[in-house]
């Protein structure tokens, strides 16, 4: 009789069984990946340079509101302004109860906005912008299998398309995608997995009704003075509260220069310091509440050591303390 | 130029992870090499979605489902079946006598309808408990009890001298 203790056994014994050497290809999926990334990002930069808002923000602690007492205008579109350091290029509205979190991450190729419920397989949603096209974006989420668009109901008046595998399947196995055109012709992609509401497609419209397009700069609690112009390019996130450790928030500013890896890493006090990795150099310090890491690896710095090396770098930043309404949206003087 | 910072992260995560990501792979499919090939398929996807996957709470729970969502949806296309072309290997060790009983499980799990097959190794492989099994297959509890049942079932027969057809897959 096959028990349950003893297929388990025999699933483990059977992986183990001999096998030929193993023909991953790191490099080739990365080369793979990024030429699929390059095709998607290739107008987006335009697009965001041009609209950017003229109010600093703090990125919202709650960004749920009652769509039914607060309807705003279909995705209002913010008025222009200048280069800010972190800058979220669409926010939530509502959303359903339980969020435990909220993120924005602008790396090489997007700037996302994120939020996340409880649990290791909590619900996330995403929105991601897109540039300004008379057709939907190609999502290319799957570099084999690309998504098909089947006509959704509008978005407030907005052209909008279920993105799914299979055309039979809107809600796409539950990895849903429910992209729409914004009033300024920008598409956006509100992609929801682990969902846990039902009615899913009515709950995905209504998510993307109350959501806000436009570029929101996000203000840090640091300044950072005299930065070489090597640093610049940088990945930034933020999220709120900590992902990595318990907090108010956790902010992440990491530049690859000449194969270094140089990350500042910024917490409340009292929590752990920003973690390091492999070969990683650290200094920290705390002041006014705030807590500043700065990490150096994988490869010597020249840059970073014509400045102090880690030391030096982090004596360059200044603690703007725990009150938001001292930080800033312009932290690289 | 070196790798940037996200790029770094990814290489250090996957080849960390790759031989186990790979014998989850085997288990699915059942041949090593298809195994290499849902592996560097689901990697690369993971690497297109990085800057999500990153931020993820559980790191290998989204590159498992990324990996057993890539077996599925190749189930669906068999795209697999035009593109996967080689002549035999004769790099794989022969089995021994040892063995036999594992070529016996894995010819029967060969039998089982894919979706059954996954709830099956998600759920005695892996350890996964059933809600978690249905987040990663993007189904219901009481489907995965379902298939996992049937699929329990089905290895039974088959691993009895009278084997009987195998029920039909009905995954979510």
């Amino acid at each position: 009789m096959l028990t349950d203790d003893a297929l388990s056994k025999e699933l483990r014994a059977m992986a183990e069984t001999p096998a030929p050497p193993m023909r991953l290809d790191i490099d080739q999926a990365r080369i793979r990946g990024r030429r699929v990334r390059r095709r998607r990002i290739a107008a987006v930069a335009t697009v965001c340079t041009a609209v950017v808002v003229a109010v600093a923000v703090v990125i919202p602690v709650a960004l749920r509101g009652n769509a039914d007492q607060d309807r705003r205008p279909a995705d209002p579109v913010v008025p222009p302004q200048t280069e800010h350091l972190l800058v979220a290029r669409a926010t939530f509205g509502w959303l359903p109860d339980g969020v435990a979190g909220i993120s924005v991450d602008d790396n090489e190729e997007w700037i996302d906005t994120a939020a996340r419920w409880p649990g290791d397989l909590g619900m996330h949603a995403w929105l991601r912008v897109h540039p300004v096209s008379d057709t939907p974006p190609d999502l290319d989420k799957d570099p084999i299998r690309p998504l098909h668009f089947v006509s959704a109901q509008p978005v407030n008046g907005r052209p909008a398309y279920w993105a799914t595998e299979n055309q039979k399947d809107p809600l796409n196995r539950g990895d849903m995608h429910l992209v729409w055109q914004a009033t300024n012709g920008q598409w956006v992609d509100l992609n929801v997995y682990y969902a846990t509401f039902g009615d899913q497609a009515n709950v995905m419209h209504r998510i993307a009704a109350d959501v806000t397009v436009g570029s929101i700069p996000i203000a840090v609690p640091i300044r950072i003075d005299d930065l070489p112009s090597a640093f610049d390019d940088a990945d930034i996130s933020l999220t709120r509260p900590g992902l990595l450790r318990p907090g108010a928030w956790e902010l992440g500013v990491s530049y690859w220069i000449e194969g270094a890896s140089i990350t500042i890493g910024i917490t409340p006090a009292g929590t752990n310091p920003w973690p390091t990795s492999g070969n990683e150099t650290q200094a920290c310090k705390t002041a006014d509440g705030v807590q500043v890491c700065v990490n150096h690896g994988y490869a010597p710095s020249p840059v970073l050591e014509s400045i102090g090396g880690v030391q030096g770098l982090l004596d360059r930043i200044t603690s703007l303390g725990m009150d938001e309404s001292n930080w800033t949206t312009d932290p690289i003087n | 130029m070196g790798m940037g910072t996200h790029d770094a992260e990814f290489t250090d995560y996957v080849s960390a992870k790759a031989r186990w990501l790979r014998q989850v792979a085997f288990l699915l499919c059942g041949d090593w090499h298809r195994a290499d090939d849902l592996v560097q398929t689901a990697v690369t996807k993971l690497y297109t979605n990085w800057s999500r996957a990153r931020r993820a709470t559980n790191l290998d729970g989204y590159a498992r489902t990324t990996l057993v969502n890539t077996f599925l949806g190749e189930q669906r296309t068999r795209w697999w079946r035009s593109v996967v072309l080689r002549e035999p290997d004769d790099s794989i060790p022969a089995p021994t006598h040892d063995q036999d009983d594992r070529l016996d499980l894995r010819g029967a799990l060969a039998q089982l309808p894919p979706g059954q097959r996954a709830a099956v190794v998600l759920r005695y492989y892996s350890d996964l408990p059933v809600d978690e099994v249905a987040r990663t297959l993007h189904c219901s509890a009481g489907n995965v009890k379902s298939q996992t049942a049937r699929g329990i079932a089905a290895l039974r027969r088959l691993l009895e001298p009278e084997t009987t057809t195998v029920a039909e897959d009905t995954s979510c």
